[in-house]
């Protein structure tokens, strides 16, 4: 068994058992494109081993089937990100304007439209035709899912959100094949074909392997036990609260254009 | 030497990743006693006003606060201040058992808001600072996010007065 195939084998392994545990631990509730994006991941996975069984890499139908998966794999990606990014939002949605969860799929998408000519000037001239264009995509990702990823994590630490545990799990393992995948296009990008192109794919497999992985454990076990909470607890909350209000109907009282003067 | 910097980009974002992965977690698994210890005890706001931790408001002008809250020291204290009232909030919504008395969901969304406007106006007021100093602008947004924490530290004093009194000198002193 080549280093390829068992890989491939511990990635299909990995992602039946994940789609059992997001269907277990309910996870598809609150992340149902990343639910379907597992189980896509294990069904193109199965289908293209299959086909490799009966046919060669490089023979048109195994080159079709290739080339729709990676589409329907990029919009799957792009459903994702939205999708964290949108439950990184949760303490604030409330206060958010009607539409902003398309307003930030949009953004998304410019923000891939803005990458997409700067991901061009990387590709090496050696690669032509469709593989060009294959690799331009790979590379437009890898950026977009890392910009994503910087953006969503500061601006959850200047706004001081917090993740809640399977948001967070799902956004390291992402997050983690995103930076290898990235380093990898990179590393590509200044080389020929040979063998150690052929080891740097196979890193990216097992990057991907270990994401895999980590989602299994991570999803296999169980979220923290709750802490004690007491009644003071909530009560200092209740407090907090009431007099927060207050102190905003005072402000919005104030003029828009308060002098130094002005005493309360 | 391009490829260089580009692995050394890369490795930048490793590094910052595996940070802000490890403070997420951190913050999802620390204790009420650990975000009480996080308020900042070198920075003192007894000074905001005269019955500072007993009384709510302030009452004083934006001038006088300004001096108060020790320029951009003070409004940088409350910015973190306001961060762990912030995880407050998210530790009660984590932690709170279900068959218990339930916090209602929009007391937690009405602090977390309070706690962000306190972010906000300190980040306003800084960023006029670092642009323009001390103008009138920066002095209204420190008074607006003084004003709010002022209000929230006399509540929390009232509330460990009557139902934590143990505790509460060591939050006096925090303050």
């Amino acid at each position: 068994m080549s280093v390829d195939q068992l890989l491939l084998c511990i990635a299909l392994v990995g992602e039946i058992v994940v789609c059992g545990l997001v269907w277990k631990r309910r996870l598809w509730r609150i992340l149902p494109f990343f639910a379907t994006y597992t189980a896509w991941c294990f069904l193109s996975d199965g289908a293209g081993a299959l086909l490799l069984q009966k046919y060669t890499n490089a023979s048109t139908i195994y080159q079709k089937y290739y080339y729709t998966q990676l589409i329907v794999d990029a919009v799957l990606q792009f459903a994702v990100l939205g999708e964290l990014a949108w439950s990184v939002l949760r303490p604030v949605r409330a206060s958010l304007p009607r539409g902003a969860r398309f307003a930030l799929y949009g953004l998304i998408a410019m923000a891939g439209a803005a990458i997409w000519p700067l991901a061009a000037i990387t590709v090496p001239s050696s690669i032509t035709g469709v593989d060009a264009t294959l690799f331009h995509v790979g590379e437009t990702f890898a950026i977009l899912r890392i910009v994503c990823f910087l953006v969503m994590a500061s601006f959850s630490q200047l706004l001081s959100i917090g993740w809640r545990d399977r948001e967070l799990q799902v956004a390291t393992g992402l997050g983690l094949y995103s930076i290898v995948s990235l380093l990898v296009t990179v590393l590509h990008s200044h080389m020929a074909a040979g063998p150690d192109y052929d080891r740097l794919n196979q890193l990216l497999s097992a990057s991907y392997a270990a994401t895999v992985l980590y989602w299994l454990v991570s999803f296999a076990t169980k979220e923290q036990e709750r802490k004690e909470f007491s009644p003071q607890m909530q009560q200092l909350l209740v407090l907090m609260n009431v007099g927060a209000r207050s102190t905003r109907i005072a402000l919005s009282d104030l003029p828009p254009e308060p002098s130094s003067k002005r005493t309360k | 030497m391009f490829l260089l910097l580009q692995i050394a980009i890369v490795s930048a974002l490793l590094l910052y990743f595996g940070k802000w992965r490890k403070s997420m977690r951190r913050r999802n698994v620390q204790s009420w006693d650990t975000l009480l210890c996080q308020l900042r005890s070198d920075w003192s706001a007894r000074d905001l006003g005269d019955q500072f931790l007993w009384k709510e408001g302030l009452n004083a002008t934006t001038d006088d606060i300004w001096q108060r809250l020790d320029g951009p020291r003070g409004l940088w204290a409350m910015f973190q201040n306001a961060r762990v009232m912030l995880e407050m909030a998210d530790y009660a919504n984590r932690n709170a058992f279900p068959g218990a008395a339930q916090i209602d969901p929009m007391i937690l969304e009405t602090l977390r808001s309070d706690a962000m406007q306190i972010r906000l106006c300190v980040l306003m007021a800084l960023g006029q600072y670092a642009l323009s100093q001390a103008t009138e602008g920066v002095k209204v947004n420190a008074y607006r996010a003084a004003n709010i924490y002022s209000g929230m530290a006399a509540r929390m004093t009232a509330l460990l007065q009557d139902h934590a009194a143990v505790i509460l000198p060591d939050f006096v002193a925090a303050m």
